[in-house]
């Protein structure tokens, strides 16, 4: 009983939609900033070295930066709403075109990669907790330790030179799907399996001990059942939270993953842009990241909380 | 709800324990420290049984042993255990899920942490009684009569609460019947009512005397409270230090106790009179047992105003004596004769 009303819900729903935006805003806002930072002139990374000085001046004033900062932050805000995040000079195409092409790939790579650290890295955990202790619980807390401490561009080329490369098992990169996937996924979740290893060990291990198991036990609830169903549900929603927190961490480190795999995602496009000190292509793919890691969030916390029914 | 004037339930055992004892090894020094030692205790079908003690006396972890629900480090050993006729004392751990649950059955300390807050009250109930072989449809029509059992109003409604959004008293309602899902012949409560308002604590004891009175499941209450002897239990047992001090009718034990130690238990009691004369309530002198320092003797011989010179040297045989067990040399052994 109690449910919530539908009203309620509205207004819960309403309200995240509100923190979503106003998050949106100050990394809008930040990404303004940091171009004028940064020491690149957009006129001199359009035109090039040789350029003279009547050409960038016509450059910056077809930019528009002539203009007072308020008045181009003001239009930086109102293209952003209208998804005109201007045009690539690098690729001689706009930005939104090209983010738009390249996010599904991406996002393809990102939700591939958390399935791999969730079910993975939930199974070692899930295993470790129930054997607390034993040899395999320190196994797989040493593996852990190991595979956190490996660089992920390092893990790419080793698999890229053995798997692809040695034994032929995967293609050398591109996106030929499924067999491409397999090592991008491998490479971006591996960190991830053996973090969620841990949180789900300790998640885990504290609801084994709790009352609440206690209580199936002694009911003669079966030791396979109260593993796979409760203490996976009780687990659940503290993964999540931390898997949210980390989705951003995620897609950072997909930028190195996709250019060790020339896989066509944005992390790609971001990398290649960052070469061609391609600013709107830059500012493109970081506004299109935050939007992706916002949303990715809302979905993780509504899982959470329909797993959860303390968190409605 | 008077026990002395209800009918004497039959004779038969339904638990019997004998000899269980309970330590933890210490990591460290290897240190083995007992933390129950020489627990016997014979349930009658429907009897109801009163385990009274102060915290740390062993007594959540005596109901735990009994029925086998100790992890390591903890370990637990008895020479006899036997539950509605069948013997655990050499069953496996396939054997005692079987009787868990289905012969013997606890109810736990807190009413919200022992329900799954992640379930519905529903799912859970069903799930218990489809240990047994039966249908969807039966579990659910058979949870439904449970939750009406235990006095839940509108149980069709509450099968799709979740545990948080229900009273702690409606909590317990629920926990007891899941306890009650596959009819046990023994049910333990520990501290039942400990998280509960007091005039909801009235309804649960009620709730399982009716319950033990109707079904004839023995019921054993675990309970620091020995207010609720008289009204709840045709029987009591009291603890100390791991160990049975004096066990007995409760009409014998509270009249006329004989050991030293359930006599201060029992002069601690805040009285009715205290009412008016604002007296200091008496209070037991010195602090529980420190169950890391090794005591050959009775446990509370630090703390007893009557010891003898021997009681902190040999232990006290648990006697006999009309009808009921007592271990004290002031009883058995004044002499201090080595036994």
């Amino acid at each position: 009983m109690m449910a919530l009303t539908s009203r309620q819900t509205a207004g819960r729903i309403l309200r995240r939609i509100g923190v979503m935006l106003v998050t949106l805003w100050f990394v809008l806002t930040l990404t303004f900033v940091l171009t004028f930072a940064i020491p690149t002139d957009p006129a001199r990374a359009i035109a090039g070295p040789k350029a003279t000085a009547d050409q960038l001046e016509t450059i910056r004033l077809s930019l528009r930066l002539d203009e007072p900062m308020a008045v181009q932050y003001a239009r930086y805000l109102a293209n952003t709403a209208v998804l005109d995040l201007g045009y690539s000079h690098s690729q001689r195409r706009d930005v939104s075109e090209i983010l738009l092409e390249r996010l599904p790939y991406t996002a393809l790579l990102a939700v591939s990669a958390i399935l791999f650290q969730l079910v993975v890295g939930g199974a070692l955990g899930l295993w470790a907790a129930v054997r607390s202790g034993g040899v395999l619980d320190k196994a797989i807390f040493v593996g852990a330790l190991v595979i956190v401490a490996l660089p992920q561009f390092w893990v790419g080329l080793v698999f890229l030179f053995v798997f692809a490369f040695k034994l032929g098992w995967f293609p050398l990169g591109g996106a030929s799907l499924p067999e491409g996937l397999v090592l991008p996924t491998l490479t971006l979740g591996l960190a991830g399996v053996a973090w969620t290893s841990r949180i789900v060990r300790a998640t885990a291990s504290e609801a084994l001990a709790s009352n609440t198991v206690l209580g199936l036990r002694g009911r003669g609830i079966a030791p396979r059942r109260i593993v796979l169903k409760h203490v996976v549900r009780l687990s659940a929603g503290p993964v999540l939270s931390v898997l949210a927190l980390d989705f951003g961490m995620l897609l950072g480190g997909a930028v190195l993953v996709e250019a060790v795999y020339s896989w066509p995602g944005m992390g790609n496009v971001a990398f290649q842009a960052l070469q061609h000190k391609d600013l709107p292509l830059i500012m493109g793919s970081v506004i299109v990241g935050s939007i992706f890691v916002l949303l990715i969030n809302a979905a993780l916390d509504v899982a959470r909380v329909y797993l959860d029914p303390r968190a409605r | 709800m008077d026990p002395s004037t209800a009918t004497i339930p039959p004779q038969r055992p339904v638990l019997i324990v004998k000899g269980l004892g309970t330590w933890v090894t210490l990591d460290r020094s290897g240190t083995v420290v007992p933390l129950v030692e020489h627990f016997d205790l014979s349930v009658n079908a429907g009897e109801r049984w009163a385990i009274v003690g102060e915290s740390g006396s062993g007594k959540s972890i005596s109901a735990r042993s009994i029925m086998s629900l100790v992890d390591p480090p903890l370990v637990t050993k008895a020479d006899q255990i036997q539950i509605d006729g069948v013997d655990l004392s050499t069953a496996s751990r396939a054997d005692w899920r079987n009787v868990r649950g289905q012969r013997i059955a606890m109810i736990l300390q807190d009413p919200l942490t022992a329900l799954s807050p992640v379930f519905t009250v529903g799912n859970q109930l069903i799930e218990t009684i489809r240990r047994r072989p039966v249908s969807v449809d039966t579990a659910r029509a058979r949870s439904l009569d449970l939750l009406g059992q235990v006095g839940i109003p509108d149980p069709a409604l509450r099968m799709k609460a979740y545990p948080h959004e229900l009273s702690g008293g409606m909590r317990q309602r629920i926990a007891i019947a899941l306890a009650l899902a596959c009819e046990p012949r023994v049910l333990i409560a520990d501290e039942p009512t400990t998280a509960l308002d007091v005039t909801v604590q009235a309804q649960i004891l009620d709730l399982l005397v009716n319950l033990s009175e109707r079904s004839g499941t023995a019921v054993v209450i675990i309970t620091h409270d020995i207010g609720i002897l008289p009204d709840f239990a045709h029987k009591v047992a009291v603890m100390y230090g791991g160990r049975l001090m004096e066990t007995g009718t409760v009409d014998q034990v509270v009249a006329a106790p004989r050991h030293p130690y359930t006599q201060a238990l029992l002069r601690a009691r805040p009285g009715r009179s205290s009412i008016e004369g604002r007296r200091r309530l008496p209070i037991i002198g010195g602090a529980p047992p420190d169950l890391l320092r090794k005591q050959p003797g009775c446990p509370f011989a630090p703390r007893c105003e009557v010891a003898l010179p021997h009681c902190g040297q040999i232990r006290p045989k648990t006697t006999l004596i009309d009808g009921r067990t007592v271990a004290c040399h002031l009883v058995t052994n004044p002499e201090g004769a080595a036994n």
